[in-house]
């Protein structure tokens, strides 16, 4: 009979087999994470409980790195996955690059508590919530809930080297994605709010409601229009680093140490120089106590810190971690990661690497309403298509929103379809109004941001679209059913 | 296969009155490595193993996974999902019959991947890393990624399912990146198919990769495109975009349960006579070329066998694509549509090889679409894309891009997107070629729901009356 190993024991058998068979570093890491997910489509429940366990192993040998993963915890697939992950070490030949494993970190660590009451809730009580969140939004005139999936995750790790580091750790996250659509207008329109947190009284289903309610009203009875002209374009902070891709997230991506050591970014050699207007300070903070991405230490060891990338517009630092931090001749700032709280990716399978925790844009001296009232023609966009399809190496874009029309320093309606474009490098030199008021994202703070000229393009429906749509709503007014929902 | 294991789960549902239960038994074998300016950056290699089991009673679904050996805790997960879901449920849940079937498929790789030593690999990697430099060096960064997947999974349904299925997967991207001055330009080369290591023998690696670096250089040194609205002809990665991204996605069934641009448009004309939009899981090879399609299998993951799913026949809106319970919402059959990432991912609706075409005797030759719209853009090699399925809205990247002057192909433009409206370009279609791209160079990733799935594969070339393009 197969003998299945507990992650400890994993842990324990596969640092001392990997040191047996000629590794000269090696590096463990367990993770049990169990999750609830709980999705509704319309009126259809889809609830997923599960409990993700496996190993890693991050050997060394020659100076390089060799990496392995197995979630079947028996003593023969943990020795030949070692094997395997030493043999690549071993193929890779000598890399200059490669100094160390991570060593016990002597810097200061701060305490991220675990929320125990995590550990009470049940996927009965998130369905309570849910039913309470399509009954408030489903209650509202015009106004029809369309999904919601709730999330609630507690991950246990264990992070072990042979060089000192042993690391237990426990986290979780618990939050929602909510969206209504409604009907109202000729052209049906939806929108969706996310919100989370680390503990149990950073999320609250009633207030996801309330906010998706607030939202779906905004962006109601929503226009295609023709336009092609460089405007002002007021960023709302979902669009700017919202967890969904927002713009600043392929700043982000320039600013990650591996690409700034590759040259595969603008902001190699930068530091030091202004690279954004003064009003510009973005911060990758680890330390946030509210945060699902907050943590004691990075995925490899080395203590999370608050690290200001950009301050005033002044390039300060890059994301870091310990072998980047060797290569670039810097030291690491904690932002090795490993995906997979809330079912992004899945921690066990993912080699460590640079990652951004929490992303938070300082505010401003402006407002919203001031920046509205100072565009004499623009848009105000809040969610972005086509973000991952931009050249990460030059900041080059090409999206597509939704947003709403300004005119004479006054919002005038919603509009589907705008398209801008530019290069983002040039456009962090080019904000002219950062707002005092922040919103709280899950994975970000940021204020609302003006950027000064942007070429915006949107096209209008064709006639035949636009009748197809008014047959549609003809229907909906005399059946109470819009085809489309 | 653990048929024994199996039974004591079915026995399990059983007096729990469980109407239909099934398993996902996964197995599956990765390895993966990336280099960077000619060298290894990151390699892993690992195995991902465990157990799904989705229960329906009472018209509800659950679904729970975990380590094959915690089978007792994973199937008391599902069930308390099912009661969970109970509570919510406003809809019933009911799977379209289908026939019980028992198989064992394991396609075949001429060179198994798992059997190539890392070195192998390795090698492949570094050198064609190395092909991606030009001698004026204007190439400044190269980055080559080369992952191999063997998929191994039993499925087993309380009516008797049950199939073993091995699939295996081998991708490779070549990514050089042109510099001059601040201005940069990433280029993009793909191989893949469903197979093995033997995909080097069949593609000519070499020579992709010069094209690429041709390209890439050209994209830098060219002109924007000036945005705006122009009538287009795209090639056939676009076909294949367009198709999956735009239609194909607001054809899902499970998408349009909630809502989207072609609920209640069945048996409706949404496009010229001419066009038929398709979904091919059993399209294994396409004419002229040697690798099997990325969105090749037998079987979905609920035991449906593939099939060639006419979408849009004839400009008419023919069928969803369905997994069992929303082919019985939307009284269709299923289509075999039924996917799962892993073994820990809810089963959803997916696609497989989607793309257009043009009826019998109705299609048109490459130079006919040039000459058809005379003066517009030539669009070439998507570059990934996205879609509001909802609003019926589409952003795709293009890397390539010709004028087209005359009816002939003209200046190379900058990369840039493309954006538009499903409904709007699928009645604006002008012509289709049917001649199929290469099939090794048109491999996608679908990202749904927080999972992936392997799809292709590249159409003809494609007219389009009017699209709206970036800059």
């Amino acid at each position: 009979m197969t003998e299945y190993y507990s992650l400890d024991k994993a842990l324990d058998y596969g640092l001392k087999f990997a040191k047996k068979i000629g590794a000269e570093q090696v590096e463990g890491f367990s993770s049990n994470t169990r999750e609830i997910e709980l999705g509704v489509e319309k009126k259809l429940p889809s609830l997923t409980n599960g409990i993700s366990t496996g190993v890693s192993f991050r050997v060394t040998t020659k100076n390089n790195l060799g990496f392995g993963f197995t979630k079947t915890l028996t003593k023969e697939r943990i020795e030949s996955t070692i094997k395997a992950a030493l043999q690549n070490a071993k193929s890779k030949g000598k890399d200059p690059d490669f100094k160390t494993l991570p060593l016990p970190s002597k810097k200061p660590t701060i305490n991220i508590p675990f929320d125990k009451k995590l550990e009470s809730l049940t996927s009965d009580m998130l369905a309570d919530d849910t039913a309470d969140l399509i009954d408030t939004i489903n209650d509202v005139k015009n106004l029809h809930f369309l999904q919601s999936q709730m999330f609630l995750a507690v991950q246990e790790n264990r992070l072990v080297n042979s060089n000192g580091i042993d690391i237990t750790s426990k986290r979780g996250a618990f939050g929602g994605v909510a969206a209504a659509i409604t009907t109202k207008g000729l052209i049906p329109n939806y929108s969706f709010v996310v919100k989370g947190g680390n503990a149990k009284k950073m999320f609250k289903a009633e207030d996801l409601a309330q906010e998706a309610i607030v939202q779906i009203q905004r962006a109601a009875a929503p226009k295609t229009m023709n336009f092609e002209k460089e405007v002002p374009i007021i960023f709302e902070p979902m669009a700017t680093i919202g967890v969904l891709g927002g713009l600043f997230r392929l700043l982000i991506n320039q600013l990650q140490g591996n690409n700034v050591a590759s040259g595969a970014t603008p902001y190699s050699d930068q530091v030091g120089n202004q690279v954004a207007v003064e009003g510009l300070t973005l911060i990758d903070n680890g330390l946030n106590l509210n945060k699902i991405s907050s943590s004691s230490y990075d995925d490899e060891g080395i203590p999370r810190e608050e690290t200001v990338l950009i301050d005033k517009g002044i390039l300060k630092t890059y994301l870091l971690d310990t072998y980047y931090g060797n290569k670039l001749g810097l030291e690491s700032n904690g932002k090795s990661t490993r995906s997979g709280m809330m079912g992004f990716g899945d921690p066990i399978k993912s080699a460590p690497s640079i990652g951004s925790t929490n992303v938070e844009i300082l505010g401003g001296d402006s407002s919203k309403d001031e920046m509205i009232a100072e565009t004499r023609e623009g848009f105000m966009l809040r969610s972005l298509m086509g973000l991952h399809m931009s050249d990460q190496s030059s900041g080059r874009f090409s999206i597509t929103g939704f947003g709403w029309y300004i005119k004479n320093g006054e919002v005038k309606y919603p509009v589907q379809g705008i398209s801008i474009s530019g290069m983002l490098p040039e456009l962090i030199k080019n904000i002219d109004l950062i707002s005092k008021e922040r919103e709280s994202m899950l994975l970000a703070d940021a204020p609302y941001i003006r950027f000064a000229n942007v070429p915006a393009t949107a096209k209008k429906f064709d006639f035949k679209t636009r009748l197809l749509l008014s047959v549609a709503k003809a229907i909906s007014i005399v059946t109470g059913k819009h085809p489309a929902f | 296969m653990d048929e024994s294991l199996y039974q004591k789960i079915f026995e399990m549902a059983s007096k729990e009155n469980a109407t239909y239960t099934d398993i996902r038994d996964e197995d599956s074998l990765y390895t993966s490595i990336e280099v960077i300016d000619g060298k290894v950056q990151s390699s892993s290699v690992g195995s991902e193993a465990g157990i799904g089991i989705r229960l329906l009673i009472d018209g509800v679904l659950g679904f729970a996974f975990g380590s094959k050996e915690y089978y007792k805790e994973v199937f008391s997960m599902a069930l308390s999902a099912q009661k969970t879901s109970k509570k919510l449920s406003k809809d019933k849940v009911e799977f379209a019959p289908v026939k019980a079937i028992k198989d064992n498929v394991v396609i075949k790789q001429k060179k198994p991947a798992q059997d190539v030593s890392f070195e192998e690999k390795m090698k492949l990697v570094l050198d064609s890393d190395s092909l991606l430099r030009d001698e004026e060096n204007k190439i400044k960064s190269t980055r080559s990624i080369y992952v191999d997947v063997l998929r191994r999974q039993t499925l087993a349904t309380s009516e008797g399912t049950l199939i073993y299925e091995e699939r295996p997967y081998t991708n490779f991207y070549m990514v050089p990146t042109a510099r001059k001055g601040t201005d940069t330009n990433q280029g993009m080369g793909r191989a893949g198919h469903v197979g093995g290591f033997e995909l080097f023998d069949m593609v000519d690696i070499k020579k992709r990769a010069e094209e690429t670096v041709i390209r890439t250089i050209k994209g830098l040194e060219a002109k924007k495109i000036k945005p705006g609205k122009c009538p287009v002809v795209f090639d056939g990665s676009i076909n294949f975009l367009f198709a999956h991204e735009a239609a194909g996605h607001s054809a899902e069934a499970d998408f349009l349960r909630a809502a989207g641009v072609l609920r209640g448009k069945l048996n409706k004309k949404l496009s010229p006579n001419f066009v038929n939009l398709v979904d091919d899981g059993t399209l294994e090879y396409v004419p002229g070329y040697k690798s099997r399609t990325f969105g090749f299998m037998h079987y979905d993951d609920e035991g449906v066998p593939v099939e060639r799913t006419e979408i849009i026949k004839d400009g008419i809106l023919k069928t969803y694509l369905t997994d069992r319970s929303n082919a019985t919402y939307f009284n269709l059959k299923p289509t075999g549509n039924c996917r799962a990432e892993y073994f820990s991912s809810i089963p959803i609706v997916r696609m497989r090889n989607t793309f257009l075409e043009a009826s019998k005797g109705k299609d048109l030759s490459e130079e006919e679409l040039l000459e058809l719209v005379k003066n517009g853009a030539l669009l070439k090699r998507g570059g990934g894309g996205q879609v509001d399925p909802i609003r019926g809205t589409f952003n795709f990247g293009v890397s390539e891009v010709f004028e087209i002057k005359n009816g002939e192909i003209s200046d190379v433009r900058r990369a840039t997107t493309i954006t538009g409206n499903t409904l709007e370009t699928l009645g604006k279609l002008m012509g289709i070629s049917n001649k199929m791209s290469d099939p090794s160079a048109n491999t996608g990733f679908c990202g749904k729901n927080g999972q992936r799935a392997p799809t292709g594969t590249g159409g003809g070339w494609c007219a389009v009356k009017v699209m709206t393009i970036g800059g």
